[in-house]
């Protein structure tokens, strides 16, 4: 655990080593808790209890993925792997470990929002039983658990752009069927859930080979190019085959959801030429959840909030072109 | 002969710290240029900093006779570099990997030439770079240098990891490749593959130059080893940049 902490602390100390990201976090985080608190205030208790636990759900489902990895980590590469094999020893300071960030993120949602701490811990619990789950499942097939086959599938989806075609036809003619099906409402909420899986599935990103690309003299934007393109596949046939098949609104509202897809996984692209894995993701979510905090309390400011750090990582991450540290 | 490289007083920060420093050589076209050094001297900082992985705090460094010190894409852009084998990516298959590098795999493949029957390539180029062992991503990160097709390369360290064999087989093609005109640049740890294979050479203590070595004074050392290496090592003791 002592080794745990250590590296989280690196980790910050390496993410806030500059004095004007110090001083954002000092500065921005305590006004956007603020006026998240504020805007929570005013918004139907169900709604906010809504996003309170998608929060919860994100945190759990996320902080157990990380500490699955860790462990799996120590027991095959680290330093530690006598402690980690032996699974008592391993597993309480990890479970301590996931306490930790999961009562720290109760924190925030409790400040935000008082009463919605017990949505955040069941869907917080939810998300742990979730990614629970997967690993039993995965280590039960007869593949031997391989994470790293399904990583790979997503990635060689990901990577086609014909996968964007087939999957935006899929979704595309699946809504159309729902949109003569069902009701209005019904059918709209189905053409806005179904993209998302497939959204989220085409916007995989290995980390490896994106520094790979960097050292490999491809710019920020070839980059973006070579893997964006099932992506921008996929919203290009959904949007029009909803504009014809359901409604302009739905279009547009599951083109919107696209670009958002799109622009996280940017974010998370341009991190990943800069720093390790581990650190680009911390560095990349947090970003999000500031333009998340800023969009809930004054949504014109969300783009900005956005634009500002990404158009200073777009500066450094060309400049990680050929670079090899 | 025409100079491949040429620098002169070249300064490589690392982070903050200087580790480079006012260095000056010169590597003929057509020739295998040796760099040794002990560990933490600065090899791999000078190499990445000629490959364009690192910029060039001071000095000037022409290639093929054009000024690139302040250049650091245009040098990248010159040279074929093997990334540490740490770097390359797990999630891709080795024939991915190089035909990201070559512009596909055919023009790859082409600019390995009889590398890729050393190396065994062919054999690996469906596997994923996560699966392979640290021989193979080593052998994968000698192709990744050369299949850009670059008439100047740079190899740090390219026999760690290797089987004899191949070890064998790797230094015999790449001496034929310089022959037919390739420039190579590579740090190395062994003694006798600098002083049978390289043409000319440098030693490197603290990031200077400590001793320059001429293609004359390698073939001696092919003949009488024992006291090359001892001279080497006293010129590193000493500590006498040139």
């Amino acid at each position: 655990m002592r080794h745990e902490l250590l590296l989280i602390f690196n980790d910050a100390r390496g993410a806030f080593s500059g004095w004007s990201n110090l001083l954002t976090l000092l500065v921005a985080v305590p006004i956007l808790l603020l006026a998240a608190r504020s805007w929570f205030a005013e918004v139907p208790a169900d709604q906010a209890g809504f996003v309170i636990a998608l929060f919860g759900f994100a945190v759990g489902l996320s902080a157990t993925h990380l500490l699955a990895e860790r462990v799996q980590y120590h027991q095959t590469l680290g330093m530690l792997a006598e402690e980690a094999l032996a699974v008592r020893s391993a597993l309480a300071p990890f479970a301590i470990l996931l306490a930790m960030a999961v009562i720290l993120a109760a924190g925030l949602a409790g400040l935000v929002h008082p009463s919605g701490l017990g949505y955040f811990l069941a869907a917080a619990g939810a998300g742990i039983a979730a990614r629970g789950l997967l690993l039993i499942v995965l280590s039960a097939s007869s593949s031997g658990g391989n994470y790293n086959a399904l990583s790979r599938a997503l990635l060689r989806l990901a990577g086609d752009w014909r996968s964007g075609l087939l999957l935006g036809l899929a979704v595309a003619l699946s809504a159309a069927a729902g949109s003569a099906l069902l009701a209005k409402e019904a059918s709209m909420a189905l053409a806005l859930l179904l993209p998302c899986i497939p959204a989220l599935a085409l916007a995989s990103l290995d980390a490896g080979s994106m520094r790979f690309l960097a050292q490999s003299g491809f710019s920020p934007w070839q980059a973006i190019r070579k893997h964006a393109r099932a992506l921008v596949v996929f919203g290009g046939t959904i949007v029009p085959v909803y504009a014809m098949t359901t409604d302009l609104v739905t279009a547009a509202f599951a083109g919107g959801l696209v670009i958002v897809v799109l622009l996280v996984m940017i974010v998370r692209l341009l991190c990943y030429r800069l720093y390790p894995k581990r650190l680009a993701d911390f560095t990349a979510s947090i970003l999000l959840i500031a333009v998340i905090l800023a969009g809930i309390a004054v949504p014109l400011l969300a783009p900005v909030v956005f634009a500002v750090p990404v158009v200073r990582l777009w500066g450094m991450a060309s400049n990680s072109t050929w670079r090899i540290a | 002969m025409t100079e491949a490289i040429a620098l002169d007083d070249v300064c490589v920060r690392r982070g903050t710290d200087m580790v480079v420093h006012s260095l000056s050589l010169a590597i003929d076209q057509g020739t295998w240029f040796g760099l040794m050094g002990a560990n933490g001297s600065g090899k791999t900082t000078l190499l990445r900093a000629l490959a364009g992985r690192l910029p060039i705090a001071r000095g000037t460094c022409r290639l093929l006779g054009a000024e690139l010190a302040g250049r650091r894409a245009a040098r990248a852009a010159q040279m074929g570099f093997a990334p540490p084998i740490e770097s390359l990516p797990e999630m891709m298959r080795v024939r991915e990997a190089l035909a990201l590098v070559g512009g596909d795999l055919d023009t790859a493949i082409g600019n390995i030439e009889g590398l890729g029957d050393a190396m065994a390539i062919p054999g690996l180029l469906d596997r994923w770079i996560g699966d392979c062992s640290s021989g193979m991503r080593q052998r994968v990160a000698i192709a990744l240098a050369f299949a850009g097709g670059r008439e100047i390369v740079i190899l740090d360290e390219p026999f760690n990891w290797l089987d004899p064999v191949a070890a064998f087989d790797i230094r015999h093609v790449l001496r034929a490749r310089v022959d037919k005109g390739l420039t190579l640049v590579t740090a190395l740890h062994d003694i006798p593959t600098l002083t049978t294979c390289c043409d000319a050479g440098l030693v490197m203590a603290e990031g200077h130059a400590a001793l320059t070595l001429t293609k004359d004074q390698l073939i001696k050392g092919a003949m009488d080893p024992l006291s090359f290496e001892s001279d080497m090592i006293q010129a590193l003791r000493t500590r006498t940049w040139t």
